[in-house]
């Protein structure tokens, strides 16, 4: 009866729909951290809609509001709604945290599995290449990437996404130089599965889990490096915003009005925590050795 | 008389271990004919396992096929190109291994594992090769296949596991099929299962390599046994000759170390000592250091194979100079 039940649970594809009635029946936290992130996004995208105020208008008058009816969050130093440019600000951090998240990961994923797989002068080649970029502090590499190229969110984009895929790299690399030698590889080899189809289908898949955790672990890295090379004049300009950006400029009004960092480090915080969780619930419930039973 | 798929000639497989070259397998000989079960003896790291590894193309990078040949169907195929060895594995030669816990994807259901072979060698629609992965489920005695179609590894037991990874090694009619152990992880109620299913497999035409260190399955199944010491290949009859006159003191010793039920005989015997290092290898016979028949030239002098008795061979000094007449000129 047991068996049963967990064979006709296996059974299920992995759909999107099923994904998900499945993360919301077996992981709260996960289920829920998945509804605060499409709020968020959700948020973003309708920014327009869910405030009067306009994130760049501004009124000196209101200078340094504490939070009131009329201004959810309080203002800023130059009288700008705070709820509204955090609106607007989600747009950039959002983006900034997911898309280079994306792009370095694909990257380094590939990179890796090559290198692991391969093995020989392409591993040397590629290794020695993430070393050179692993070399550098990140941070730095991305300034000088970023006076290289100007400020604008694209490079913000291209520069997070130059910088973060060699410790991905290394990370697959290794999981690669485990799994090759695992027997069920072995075995595919044995009734003639070719190399390409051997990464794609039995290496990286075995990734996942890893590349699921590097994920949300790179989100939050990308919106706080984001927010420094804002705050160094690189990255997104004033008078546009994004969360690090209003963090870095409430900094000096900290102890008189400390809501100017309070609420855009909270909407950090809360979106980092939420892609830890369902990346946490992703991995456990795409994972079939740990659904549990 | 069967066709010989698979014929191995003074096979001899090198590991460089430091600056120095070892051999890990040495002039090693043996043939599988089609529809019978070929044995292969011997304990662990005597060189079973990479024999079969030589034979597949799966040997590690730094392995080398040094001296000898590997006739598959008549083909030279000791140095047969990655592509050309894609083309056979699976297709007409296929591999099942010891362990059937971690032979599987974990990730991927077994139904699309064992199809993965059909897709690859032959142009076959899914839902078709869904068909033919059932009927081969069935046929292996896997009960209610569509549905453990869908399952994955974790979820059959190691027996299953193991059906499904040798219905994984026939679903295309290999010519020859090479089991490495495969009854190892198994407990003996399933262990004759598989057994019973493989001498059924090579019923139906296919040859197999039979390799364990269990001489109680090989004489349960096997046609022709070959045993291997250190290397080498210390002996080889057909089953009946070999167990009812083992002739190299190695072979006794290990019959002689299997319990048996019919006689009760208290402790057993062991061979005294362990398998030389491959790097400590004495450079006369692999096993005069624990032979207890053992002879001067024993030391110094690699013996040859000797043909004691018709297709009984034996490389052991004892036997110098008492070949069958048939081959003595």
């Amino acid at each position: 009866m047991k068996s049963t039940r967990a064979l006709s649970r296996a059974n299920r594809e992995n759909t999107v729909r099923s994904v998900l009635t499945r993360l919301f029946r077996e992981n709260r936290m996960a289920a829920v951290s998945f509804a605060v992130i499409i709020l968020f996004i959700l948020a973003a995208i309708f920014a327009p809609l869910l405030t009067p105020y306009s994130w760049e208008e501004m009124e000196l008058i209101h200078r340094l509001n504490p939070p009131s009816a009329a201004h959810l969050f309080g203002t800023d130093e130059a009288g700008r709604d705070i709820f509204t440019r955090m609106l607007y600000g989600s747009r950039v951090s959002l983006l900034v945290g997911i898309l280079p998240s994306m792009v370095s990961l694909a990257i380094g994923s590939l990179l890796g599995v090559t290198a692991g797989y391969y093995g020989g002068w392409l591993d040397a080649v590629i290794m020695r290449l993430a070393d050179i970029v692993l070399a550098f502090p990140s941070m730095l590499l991305a300034m000088v990437l970023m006076y290289m190229l100007g400020g604008g969110l694209f490079n913000v984009f291209l520069t997070l996404s130059l910088v973060n895929w060699a410790s991905a790299a290394r990370i697959i690399r290794a999981e690669t130089l485990q799994l090759k030698e695992r027997e069920f590889v072995e075995s595919a080899r044995a009734i003639g599965v070719k190399s390409p189809k051997i990464i794609f289908r039995h290496i990286l898949p075995n990734c996942v889990p890893t590349i699921i955790v590097l994920f949300t672990l790179n989100i939050p890295d990308s919106i706080l490096t984001e927010s420094s090379l804002s705050f160094l004049g690189l990255g997104v300009q004033p008078p546009a915003a994004s969360w690090g950006l209003m963090v870095n400029a409430g900094r000096q009004f900290f102890y008189t009005s400390p809501w100017l960092c309070l609420f855009p480090g909270m909407a950090v915080m809360i979106i980092v925590l939420a892609f830890h969780f369902l990346g946490d619930g992703l991995r456990d419930i795409l994972d079939p050795r740990r659904r549990k039973q | 008389m069967a066709d010989t798929v698979l014929e191995v000639s003074h096979l001899t497989v090198s590991i460089p271990m430091g600056k120095e070259v070892f051999p890990a397998i040495s002039d090693v000989s043996f043939s599988v004919q089609s529809g019978k079960i070929t044995g292969l003896v011997g304990e662990s790291g005597c060189g079973k396992s990479m024999t079969a590894r030589a034979i597949m193309g799966l040997l590690k990078p730094n392995c080398k096929i040094t001296e000898g040949s590997i006739l598959f169907d008549g083909k030279e195929i000791s140095h047969a190109s990655a592509k050309e060895r894609c083309d056979l594995s699976g297709n007409q030669m296929s591999m099942i291994f010891q362990e059937p816990m971690t032979s599987l994807n974990p990730l991927m259901k077994v139904g699309r594992q064992v199809e993965e072979a059909l897709r690859i060698h032959t142009k076959i629609s899914a839902a078709e090769a869904e068909k033919k992965t059932v009927e081969i489920f069935r046929e292996i005695g896997v009960p209610d296949p569509e549905k453990r179609l869908k399952a994955y590894p974790h979820e059959l037991s190691g027996g299953l596991r193991q059906r499904v990874m040798i219905a994984m090694a026939m679903i295309c009619r290999p010519k020859l099929l090479i089991a490495d152990e495969p009854t190892t992880a198994l407990d003996v109620i399933v262990e004759a299962q598989i057994l019973s299913l493989m001498k059924q497999l090579c019923e139906s035409g296919t040859g197999i390599l039979l390799i364990s260190h269990n001489p109680g399955v090989i004489a349960q199944v096997c046609d022709d046994v070959s045993i291997m010491y250190a290397g080498t290949i210390v002996e080889q009859a057909d089953v009946y000759e070999l167990f009812d006159h083992p002739m190299h003191p190695y072979t006794q010793g290990l019959f002689n170390a299997v319990h048996s039920l019919s006689e009760d005989r208290g402790e057993l015997d062991v061979i005294p000592g362990t398998v030389p290092d491959i790097t400590h290898r004495p450079s006369g016979c692999g096993f005069c250091t624990r032979c207890t028949q053992v002879k001067q030239q024993c030391e110094s002098s690699f013996p040859v194979m000797h043909e004691p008795i018709d297709s009984h061979r034996v490389r052991c000094h004892l036997f110098d100079g008492k070949e069958s007449h048939e081959h003595a000129h």
